[in-house]
């Protein structure tokens, strides 16, 4: 049994890797499905999810926020989100570009997006 | 003596009582008669029981009973007949007509015989009027004639003997005439015009916008057209209804908003449809700013765009029509820039434009227009105002962290930016500008205000107060700005913004990630937008003004 529970750590720990930003912070790097997942007990602390920008290009199944019609969305391989705004990109020219966001985890009437905190292109 | 008492009391009883619904003694209708307040309509039934509208249109009729049938006369000229049904009814020319067509010209006529000729009058009195000659025959109604699209003259007498006549003549409308001089008489107040471009991630926004729309019960005098793109289900048109005052929608065939021939197609039709003494037009979609690429439609069906120079030609093309918009509003995040006014200056009287970011919801239509509805006669001015009012509203509490703004600009706020800010650029294009000079446009902008997560966009405001103690013409800016009608909420993470923004990278970096490669095309080329290539592009406001000069050297300064 302890070595299930051991296994079971190692893997939430390695999914859940955490991330240096300016040799200060730790951030945890998390999918977009798993904040998804675990919106609430995130609520409020910074995490990262590195995706594609799709802009403005939202599937039918991600969940707008509604913080402002300027909202968009990443994508990895487990799903969708939102951040508030744009966090600096432009949601035509930037669309397709793989980023990294750092963003506050946030519900706004039930729907989990991120507010952006700092957003980095990944070359 | 008991018995007698008691007969006596159930006598008085049922009389009191219209007769127990045995039959229509006693009853009585109501209703209003509204093409604006109508006083002085004669109603009757066919019974032959008539009466009086008064200051508001009501009427009542006694020993009558629903429904009953009504007709309705200016002195002795039969305007029409409607079967009323309840109690309270509002009966409009449009109702009594049948048709909207029809409708429109009796509305003509009725404020034509009380002198409105533009249809403006809150009230009008037919009290006075005399109703000398008619060219219809008799037994035919007004209503009749004008469904059968045949010529009708009245002669008229108003209470100081003063005569005059109206007209309608197919083809040329309704007119006024007194002695030789004729003029055109109109109706309806407000066409309200929204092109909401929602083939996007803002599609269910749409739907919400188009249920506060729907929430409103308009009146003849304001018409409200809405075409929405969706990307869930079958686009639409969808228009208030004279008859019933709700909003009414059909599907559409999947429409292209992002190309501008649409939102011309859209104006044009309705415009011409629907002639009206004020027209107003709002766009809704994303938006951003002088490139607008997102402005005004982003279509994810047909990944199309639609940019100012776009908007512009729509707008300069309508307009050598003879089709004029009194008041443009941009439900929409950023439009609240100098770029996006400059290019739209000539083709409006007044704006109504966001300079930050718009909450999802964006403008609350229910206020907007059942302002409007009830206020039928207010200025272009007052419309803005009470769009800048009703977001304040809404949105006065809401917890944000960008700060939202809404402004009202007039074409005159506009002009006088625009110049100042001439004026302006040129002391910095100067070649004999001092280092001093360059040194305060560089401290102001480095310390201007920002709009959090739209780089390069910068609070003109901001910029000119930082220059406006040793330049009279950035304190004119500066006071031209604090004199607008406006709403600021201020966001936890956002500049200090007051209404109305610039492009002005800081640094070339910032430039070169921004499209200015784009900003600077004066003349048609070709920009890539994210890999979407829009062919003719330009940027009208470099084309008409110094300042993508000013940013290159001011970028090469570095």
């Amino acid at each position: 049994m302890l070595r299930v529970c051991m296994l079971l750590s190692l893997l939430f720990i390695s999914s859940c890797a955490s991330l240096q930003v300016n040799g200060e912070a730790r951030f945890r790097l998390l999918t977009a499905g798993a904040v998804l997942k675990s919106c609430s007990s995130l609520a409020g602390k910074v995490v990262a999810v590195e995706g594609t920008y799709m802009g403005w290009n939202c599937s039918k199944e991600c969940r707008h926020p509604g913080v402002t019609r300027s909202d968009s969305c990443i994508v990895d391989s487990t799903g969708c989100i939102y951040i508030s705004g744009t966090g600096g990109l432009d949601p035509v020219i930037d669309r397709g570009k793989r980023v990294r966001v750092e963003g506050i985890v946030s519900l706004n009437r039930g729907v989990c997006y991120l507010k952006p905190v700092r957003v980095d292109e990944l070359r | 003596m008991k018995l007698r008492f008691i007969f006596l009391f159930l006598l008085l009883f049922l009389s009191a009582c219209g007769g127990g619904g045995g039959g229509d003694i006693g009853v009585s209708v109501s209703g209003q008669f509204v093409s604006s307040y109508v006083k002085g309509l004669k109603v009757c039934d066919d019974r032959g029981h008539c009466t009086y509208t008064d200051s508001y249109g009501r009427f009542y009729l006694a020993d009558s009973s629903l429904p009953v049938n009504l007709s309705f006369f200016v002195d002795n000229l039969r305007v029409g007949s409607y079967l009323l049904k309840e109690n309270g009814e509002v009966v409009n020319p449009f109702k009594i007509a049948g048709n909207w067509a029809a409708g429109d010209l009796l509305a003509k006529f009725i404020h034509g015989m009380a002198g409105d000729v533009n249809g403006t009058e809150e009230f009008i009195d037919l009290s006075g009027v005399t109703v000398v000659d008619s060219s219809l025959p008799e037994e035919t109604s007004l209503k009749n004639a004008l469904s059968e699209n045949v010529t009708v003259a009245l002669e008229l007498r108003t209470e100081n003997g003063d005569l005059f006549s109206v007209r309608y003549t197919p083809g040329e409308g309704v007119e006024l005439c007194k002695g030789d001089l004729c003029y055109p008489v109109n109706y309806r107040r407000w066409l309200v015009l929204v092109y909401m471009a929602a083939d996007n991630n803002l599609n269910n926004y749409a739907f919400k916008d188009l249920n506060e729309m729907a929430s409103v019960n308009f009146t003849p005098q304001v018409k409200l057209v809405a075409l929405t793109d969706f990307n869930t289900v079958a686009d639409r048109i969808s228009e208030s209804d004279e008859f019933t005052g709700k909003l009414v929608s059909h599907d559409l065939d999947e429409v292209n908003s992002g190309n501008y021939t649409t939102l011309e197609n859209f104006i044009r039709t309705y415009y011409n449809k629907y002639p009206a003494e004020k027209v107003a037009l709002i766009l809704w979609d994303h938006g951003d700013g002088w490139r607008a690429t997102r402005m005004a439609a982003l279509d994810d069906t047909s990944n199309n765009i639609l940019t100012m120079f776009q908007l512009q030609k729509v707008l300069s093309d309508l307009s050598s029509e003879g089709i004029n918009i009194d008041l443009i509003g941009f439900d929409e995040c950023l439009m609240g820039m100098e770029e996006v006014l400059f290019d739209i200056k000539d083709f409006s009287d007044y704006f109504v434009v966001s300079e930050g970011y718009e909450p999802a919801d964006g403008w609350n239509y229910k206020r907007v227009l059942t302002y409007l509805v009830s206020n039928p006669g207010v200025s272009v001015e007052s419309f803005g105002r009470a769009i800048v009012d009703a977001y304040r509203d809404s949105y006065s509490s809401l917890d944000t962290s960008y700060t939202l703004t809404l402004t009202l600009f007039s074409r005159a706020d506009v002009e006088k930016i625009t110049s100042n800010l001439e004026t302006l650029s040129s002391y910095f294009l100067d070649e004999n500008a001092t280092d001093t000079l360059i040194g305060d446009f560089i401290s102001a902008r480095n310390s201007a205000e920002t709009i959090a997560d739209a780089p390069g966009y910068v609070d003109l405001y901001s910029f000119a107060l930082n220059l406006a103690e040793d330049y009279v013409e950035a304190k004119e800016v500066v006071e031209t700005i604090d004199s607008l009608y406006k709403v600021v909420i201020r966001g936890s993470n956002d500049g200090a913004l007051h209404g109305l923004s610039i492009y002005f990278p800081s640094d070339s970096k910032e430039a070169d990630t921004t499209g200015f490669d784009c900003y600077v095309l004066e003349t048609p080329g070709i920009c890539d937008f994210g890999g979407i290539e829009v062919s003719g592009y330009y940027n009208p406001f470099a084309s008409g003004t110094s300042w993508d000069e000013f940013l290159s050297k001011y970028l090469s300064l570095e």
